[in-house]
């Protein structure tokens, strides 16, 4: 092992729901709603908590059978040393590139909605120093940063979506399931996708102090984030009605900078700013942190604190060339991305763990 | 211990780039901006979109409280300045500002928004656009439509606020509801009427006139340079066909609406009652509204679309003339039926008017339809536009008499 720490279970879930939700409050309902329209937030509700609810179980059952390993090492001991490590080099790009994007979008957005006049370089060398000095402390800083933010999060979202009800419109959401369920499933790739997120669970296994409640937690991650995202959603359309929202690259953002109550609660957007800033920071410095970890593990380095520096230039990379503009983050998030992201946080692991099954191996206890 | 120190310096010089950011922006080099509009004119032949912006002069407000009785004061310094700037096409225009202006645009306080009636008449594509994209415009901001050019109703005198975009507010936000003659939409409703096929835009309707009333204000000796002074009035509706000015409402056409609409609140409907077994006479009474509800259903009936719109109203006794006893129950029975009558008659005029005339769906028919019948929408949404002018609507109108104010009959003069 690279480093001595450890998670308790309800940290764990808390990681785990910054880590979906701080993006995903912005980019979800936006990019579901162009597919689902009225229906978008049943993608959420259901089909991605369905998934999500996969995901936690095999997660979770991998993390029974191999509790003091991280999938860069249970790949190799299921699949060989040559296919094992062939899937954690994979891994170790996925998460440089995953940073490298999520940095992109934190820049993006303030940039766009905000500060039009700053290089968006400047906030994403910002973030990644600020990352980097997290991820060099270790994994229990960043889970302690993610529980000293975490109530303002709640906070700020549940306050949003109570001081936005005076203008909701719940016959918005009518007709319901206009093109049958078909148009929901088509919708739900990116909410899944967002949703599976949780499975960098994986390089947190031997971390986790009590593996009795890795399930639960995880699964109380996933109902908890559905709950998020469906009220947000929902409250989008129900104030943007289905035809406007697909307007918006940020219905969320909007929805905040609507609310006003007796026109003395107003312009609220600023939050969405303060629950931006905090949460992507605990999420890049969370996926950051499982690219250091599997460098360092690819590399068999002792410490993981070498790899830092490179792996923070290469996300820094990333995270201005890799797009030109904005529309081509939206489109990579709702057409590539899915893809690339559910075969690493479902496909890879639900078939490593079949061959777990299978051979047997594992853990010794088998469920 | 020295290298400390260093550390400590270094650590500390961070700080000076705390204090401000990249995109900062102080107060003082904003140019507020209350109230924008937007026209199209005519130079040299060649069509131009005009940018019309409020902006806000605080130290302008100031001197005109503080120097009411001295009379002197500066002449310019008014509260706001209006800057209009011409350009190809609206963005250019509205960049162009800063041609004149030394501050930058600062349009997160803008309240009102201001058509001319020759814009809205032409397609509003282009202005949604860039209202859209703008990053900081409220959704909260209203739209209005002005008969005449946005220019000048953004220089329009205000008379009991010092600032013209918060008197446009007042009236939106506090007085329309006692009346009941115009409606007004935000921006974020104008924009969901637009892209809903099923529904159309309808907003408030300003109109300029010259008043007489404030010639005998003035300050001290000023009197002269006060130019023709003109206010504001916000009365009707400008309806839209999709993107596209077609035609107005007038007062009593937008109460009919807001009663279709089941938005009505407070005002007035005068009353002429019919001879009530001779005992009455043909007398005046008012109906003072107080709040309404409507419901529009759309029903299939044998294959045929029809809808159908309940409107509930409720008022008081407002003014009756005439000495008769009008406040028994089976008085305000009448007055029930009669009060109904006058709602139905004025729904039926305002609909057949955007209706047939307008073609516009402003009461959302098209939406209801889409929610409740989800099926027969998808085959006729291209075309709803087409169908709606011909849908059979039935009104059913009931209406209220609650209280009669603080007094039951008439004083009776002797």
């Amino acid at each position: 092992m690279v480093e001595k720490a450890k998670i308790s279970s309800s940290q764990l879930w808390l990681l785990l729901f910054t880590n979906v939700v701080a993006t995903g409050v912005l980019f979800v309902p936006a990019v579901t709603t162009l597919k689902g329209k009225q229906d978008a937030w049943l993608s959420i509700a259901v089909v991605a908590t369905i998934f999500g609810l996969l995901t936690a179980i095999v997660i979770s059952s991998l993390a029974k059978r191999f509790p003091r390993e991280t999938i860069m090492d249970f790949s190799i001991s299921l699949w060989g040393r040559v296919l094992g490590k062939i899937v954690g080099l994979l891994y170790m790009f996925y998460f440089i590139h995953s940073t490298g994007i999520i940095v992109r979008q934190f820049g993006e957005f303030l940039v766009t909605a905000f500060m039009p006049e700053t290089p968006l370089e400047v906030f994403n060398l910002v973030l990644v120093i600020l990352a980097a000095s997290a991820v060099r402390n270790g994994i229990e800083v960043i889970v302690r940063m993610n529980q000293f933010v975490i109530p303002l999060i709640l906070i700020i979202f549940l306050g949003l979506i109570v001081l936005g009800i005076p203008d909701w419109q719940p016959e918005e959401l009518l007709p319901m399931l206009e093109k049958g369920w078909g148009r929901v499933m088509e919708a739900s790739l990116t909410p899944v996708f967002w949703r599976s997120q949780i499975a960098l669970t994986l390089m947190l296994i031997p971390f986790l102090n009590n593996h009795q409640e890795t399930r639960i937690s995880l699964i109380k991650a996933v109902l908890v984030i559905g709950f998020i995202l469906t009220v947000e959603t929902m409250a989008a359309i129900m104030i943007f009605g289905n035809e406007l929202i697909v307007n918006y690259v940020f219905p969320t953002f909007y929805l905040a900078r609507y609310i006003s109550i007796f026109e003395f609660v107003e312009r609220l957007e600023s939050l969405i700013i303060v629950v931006w800033v905090a949460g992507v920071t605990v999420k890049v410095a969370l996926w950051y942190y499982c690219a250091v970890l599997a460098a360092a593990q690819w590399f068999q380095l002792k410490n993981h604190k070498p790899v830092v520096l490179p792996i923070g230039v290469l996300v820094l990379y990333f995270s201005v060339f890799l797009f030109a503009n904005t529309r081509e983050i939206v489109e990579h998030l709702s057409t590539q991305a899915p893809f690339l992201g559910l075969f690493f946080t479902f496909v890879v692991p639900a078939l490593l763990w079949l061959t777990a099954i299978i051979r047997r191996q594992g853990g010794g206890k088998v469920g | 211990m020295g290298k400390r120190l260093v550390v400590l310096l270094v650590l500390l010089s961070f700080v000076l780039g705390l204090s401000g950011c990249w995109s900062i922006r102080e107060t003082e080099e904003l140019a507020i901006i209350g109230a924008i509009g937007i026209d199209k004119v005519k130079v040299d032949g060649k069509e131009k979109y005009r940018f019309v912006a409020q902006v806000i002069r605080p130290d302008g407000m100031g001197l005109n409280q503080g120097s009411g009785g001295g009379g002197g004061g500066s002449g310019n310094s008014k509260p706001v300045w209006v800057i209009a700037t011409l350009g190809d096409n609206l963005d250019d225009a509205h960049r162009n500002f800063n041609t004149r202006s030394e501050r930058k645009m600062f349009l997160a306080h803008n309240k009102v928004i201001i058509l001319s009636e020759q814009v809205a008449k032409e397609s509003l594509q282009e202005i949604i656009d860039l209202l859209q994209r703008e990053r900081e415009l409220r959704l909260r901001s209203w739209v209005m439509v002005t008969k005449g050019e946005a220019m000048s109703a953004l220089t329009a005198q205000p008379q009991l606020e010092t600032l013209l975009h918060e008197e446009y507010e007042s009236l939106v936000d506090d007085t329309r509801s006692l009346v009941s003659k115009a409606y007004v939409m935000d921006l974020k409703d104008f924009f969901v009427a637009l892209a809903d096929p099923g529904r159309d835009p309808i907003t408030g309707k300003i109109e300029i006139i010259p008043s007489k009333e404030m010639q005998s204000g003035g300050h001290g000796g000023g009197g002269e340079g006060m130019s023709p002074k003109t206010s504001i009035r916000l009365t009707g509706a400008a309806v839209f066909r999709k993107d596209k000015l077609a035609g107005w409402l007038g007062d009593k056409e937008t109460k009919g609406y807001l009663y279709l609409s089941g938005k009505a609140q407070q005002g007035v409907i005068p009353l002429r009652m019919p001879t009530h077994g001779g005992e009455w006479g043909d007398l005046d009474v008012s109906f003072e509204m107080t709040r309404s509800s409507s419901k529009i259903v759309p029903v299939i009936e044998g294959g045929k679309l029809k809808v159908k719109i309940e409107i509930e109203a409720e008022g008081d006794l407002g003014e009756h003339e005439g000495k008769l006893p009008i406040a028994r129950p089976q008085d305000l029975e009448v007055i029930n039926k009669e009060a109904a009558r006058e709602i139905k008659r004025m729904a039926r005029q305002t609909l057949t008017k955007v209706q047939k005339e307008y073609k516009a769906d402003i009461l959302g028919i098209g939406d209801k339809i889409h929610k409740k019948y989800p099926k027969t929408w998808a085959a006729i949404e291209d075309r709803w536009l087409e169908l709606y002018p011909d849908v059979e609507v039935e009104i059913k109108v009931k209406a209220h008499v609650r209280r009669t104010g603080m007094i039951g009959e008439s004083l009776k003069i002797r």
